[in-house]
């Protein structure tokens, strides 16, 4: 048993899946390769407004006032045809990609579709078959595009099948499908047909009855193309192709988008396609590649990566969403991609009293909108830094599930600093030191008063001075001389000293 | 004589926002989040109320709020779980934590008050922390008073429909729907800075402020 999906007007429907706002216009598609571009496909409504084939784009413009004029894409149908072949590859691992917009699918062997009856009767396969057959043409909508299904015995009569048919033709009866076909199916030359059509042959039935031999002598070696094209029983092997894993969906705008919103509608229904494509093969995206072209040439790129990998859209346009509410661009935004990296889905067992999130790409969400807030390097858990510089640590993305076990590193209770809390930036104070009797000011003398706008007054306890320094060989050597103080007003701070110039660093609390 | 029907509803409708409020005593409160300072968690009952706002007020210079703060830290950071610590005034002291603890720490580094609530809602929202702490004990004060009590009563809803656990740190009480309030009066000086971080902890000094009755429900007692 064979299958055979067959796109109309494909290369309409590859270029205007990304576009349902002109769905029921009037569309008319010329190629952009020839020198003067001519209509080669439209849509019913344009045909219905007296659009014809071959019409150049203006004279189509002049018979119907209200024609969309689209400019056939090779781009966008390679991309339709990858989605189409991904999806199909979930139902059938052996594929043909047959021509544009048809694929052939060879099913003998599918558990699915396979006789489970023990008793050795043939009960009837077509409700399973109709529903497998339903499945996919659901499955293949999702992705924008309208597809046309046909099974049947050979390759042959499953293409006639989905060609012939408004929506799912199952063929049980291959000879009778085939006699019932108009002699077009067969595809004939121009001159063969106008025979035909004198002769008054209608069906491929009636010209199978004509009989092969008497027809070659009438009608040459075309006789035999047309009885092997109406053949019900010849098999071919298949040219098996197996389907890129690269789900990526990119659109060139018509019209320069400034706003999120037209964005985002675009974004949602990529996000969709995508996923669709990554549950029909299994995956789930580990990581996204968004990239927006600009008018003036620049390319934004942007690489998401997704904690928890999943191929739920709402997820993964949640996440676009936050991130593009923080981006701004110079110029209007002329292309859009989006791309996703495929990911087998992660199997864990949590064990009894892991403390885990409970939404992984919630929180991812949120630690974008946080990072939208108040900035991305203000958002994090805070590494310090391997220096003995005060204060000097980076944030890191938080990452608790790998956290390492409380208790392996933990200091030695008496060597652990009394928090305080930081002043961030520093308070510049003026310090006044002790005099000693004898020669001069010490460099290291202890202070004794204090003033500026946090603390001020005689310092009646002090602790110090502790002097480091550090990275002395490079460029931003650095020295400093700390001291911790209590004022006459019971105001403990950290007082430090850089090159001459007091700081309060932090206050007891 | 039954109820009119109106009434029932907005019983039911009253029951569905505020569950906390309609339910049947308990026989004690929940038992929530211990801090890892013995004198504040037995003031408490066991520690932070789960679904509840906390709210312990460190007035004046060394009042010990810091070493509440970092103790929850080091007591989460023993129980495997996390915190989200929304930074009001960016007064966090890295240096005095292990690299353990703060690897389970997602620290928001605000710049000002209306930052950190907004940070705080997206927190309690996310619902993936199970302890958020809000420090605005550096805010300024004009900064301070213009929270609006909606803001603290939205925060409670979150915290209570999503079993979230908020402690926030202010410098004088302002916190309208803080089911617990304390406050921690100490006067820490040089030389208990000197002692340790241990020896400060052992001197810090609870006063409870407003607390829910044991078993009464939803009966309030304001003190001080």
């Amino acid at each position: 048993m064979f299958a055979v999906l067959y796109l109309p007007d494909f290369g309409l429907q590859a270029v205007l899946r990304h576009e349902p706002a002109v769905a029921g216009k009037p569309v008319a598609l010329v190629d952009p390769g020839h020198a003067t571009p001519r209509v080669f496909l439209m849509t019913a409504a344009a045909r219905v407004g007296g659009v014809e084939m071959g019409q150049t784009a203006v004279q189509a413009m002049a018979r119907c006032r209200e024609v969309v004029i689209r400019h056939r894409s090779l781009k966008q149908e390679t991309a339709a045809t990858e989605a189409v072949l991904q999806v199909a590859f979930g139902f059938s691992p052996h594929l043909e990609l047959t021509g544009p917009g048809t694929i052939t699918l060879d099913l003998r062997g599918l558990a699915e579709l396979q006789d489970t009856a023990s008793d050795g009767a043939s009960p009837n396969p077509t409700p399973r078959l109709a529903a497998w057959a339903q499945r996919l043409q659901t499955v293949i909508r999702g992705l924008g595009l309208q597809v046309r299904i046909g099974t049947g015995p050979t390759p042959t009569v499953a293409r006639h099948a989905a060609r012939w048919s408004d929506g799912i033709e199952l063929v049980t009866d291959a000879p009778a499908f085939i006699a019932s076909l108009p002699v077009a199916a067969l595809e004939p030359s121009v001159h063969v047909a106008s025979i035909l059509q004198q002769w008054g042959v209608r069906t491929v039935g009636e010209l199978l009855a004509l009989g092969q031999a008497e027809l070659a002598d009438r009608l040459g070696l075309e006789a035999f193309g047309l009885f092997a094209a109406a053949s019900a029983g010849a098999l071919r092997p298949l040219h098996l192709v197996r389907p890129v894993e690269c789900f990526e969906e990119s659109l060139e705008l018509e019209f320069p988008v400034e706003t999120l919103e037209p964005l985002l509608f675009l974004l949602r229904r990529f996000t969709g396609q995508i996923g669709c494509r990554l549950e029909a093969c299994g995956f789930v995206a580990e990581t996204l590649h968004l990239t927006l072209r600009l008018e003036s040439g620049a390319v934004l790129e942007r690489r998401l990566r997704i904690p928890q990998p999943t191929r739920a859209p709402d997820a993964l346009f949640g996440m676009l969403h936050t991130h593009l509410e923080s981006v701004r661009t110079d110029a209007p935004i002329v292309a859009v991609g989006l791309a996703a990296d495929p990911a087998r889905p992660e199997q864990r067992q949590f064990s009894l009293f892991e403390a885990a999130l409970r939404d992984p790409n919630q929180f991812q969400e949120t630690l974008a909108r946080l990072s939208a807030l108040v900035g991305a390097d203000r958002v994090g858990t805070p590494q310090r830094d391997a220096s003995h510089r005060p204060d000097a640590f980076k944030l890191m993305p938080p990452d608790f599930e790998n956290a390492p076990p409380v208790g392996t590193v933990r200091a030695v209770e008496l060597l652990r600093p009394t928090p305080q809390r930081r002043l961030r930036p520093a308070v510049r104070t003026t310090v006044e030191r002790e005099r000693p009797a004898a020669q001069g000011v010490s460099i290291h003398a202890r202070p004794v008063a204090l003033r500026g706008p946090l603390a001020s007054g005689t310092i009646t306890r002090s602790l110090g001075p502790w002097c480091s320094s550090g990275h002395w060989w490079e460029p931003e050597a650095w020295s400093r001389e700390e001291w911790d103080v209590e004022t006459q007003r019971h105001q403990v701070v950290r007082l430090a000293c850089r090159n001459g110039e007091w700081t309060v660093e932090a206050i007891m609390d | 004589m039954p109820a009119a029907p109106p009434i029932v509803d907005l019983r039911r409708l009253l029951a569905e926002r505020f569950p906390r409020a309609h339910a049947p005593a308990a026989p004690s409160r929940p038992s929530g989040q211990s801090i890892g300072i013995p004198q504040l968690d037995s003031l408490l009952g066991g520690g932070l109320l789960h679904g509840g706002i906390t709210e312990l007020v460190g007035s004046g210079n060394g009042s010990g709020s810091a070493q509440v703060l970092h103790c929850l830290l080091r007591q989460v950071a023993d129980s495997g779980r996390f915190l989200a610590l929304v930074d009001g005034a960016d007064s966090f002291d890295v240096d005095a934590a292990e690299a353990e603890v703060l690897a389970r720490l997602l620290w928001v580094r605000c710049c000002k008050t209306d930052e950190a609530l907004k940070a705080t809602d997206l927190l309690l929202r996310d619902r993936n922390i199970p302890l958020v702490v809000l420090d605005l004990k550096l805010n300024p004060e004009h900064e301070l008073r213009r929270i609006a009590s909606s803001i603290w009563f939205r925060f409670g809803r979150l915290v209570e429909h999503h079993g979230t656990t908020l402690l926030v740190i202010t410098p004088q009480s302002m916190v309208g729907a803080a089911d617990l309030r304390v406050q921690v009066e100490s006067r820490l000086d040089l030389k208990s800075v000197a002692a340790g971080p241990a020896v400060v902890v052992d001197g810090l000094q609870f006063q409870m402020l407003r607390a829910m009755v044991e078993g009464g429900g939803n009966e309030r007692r304001e003190a001080g």
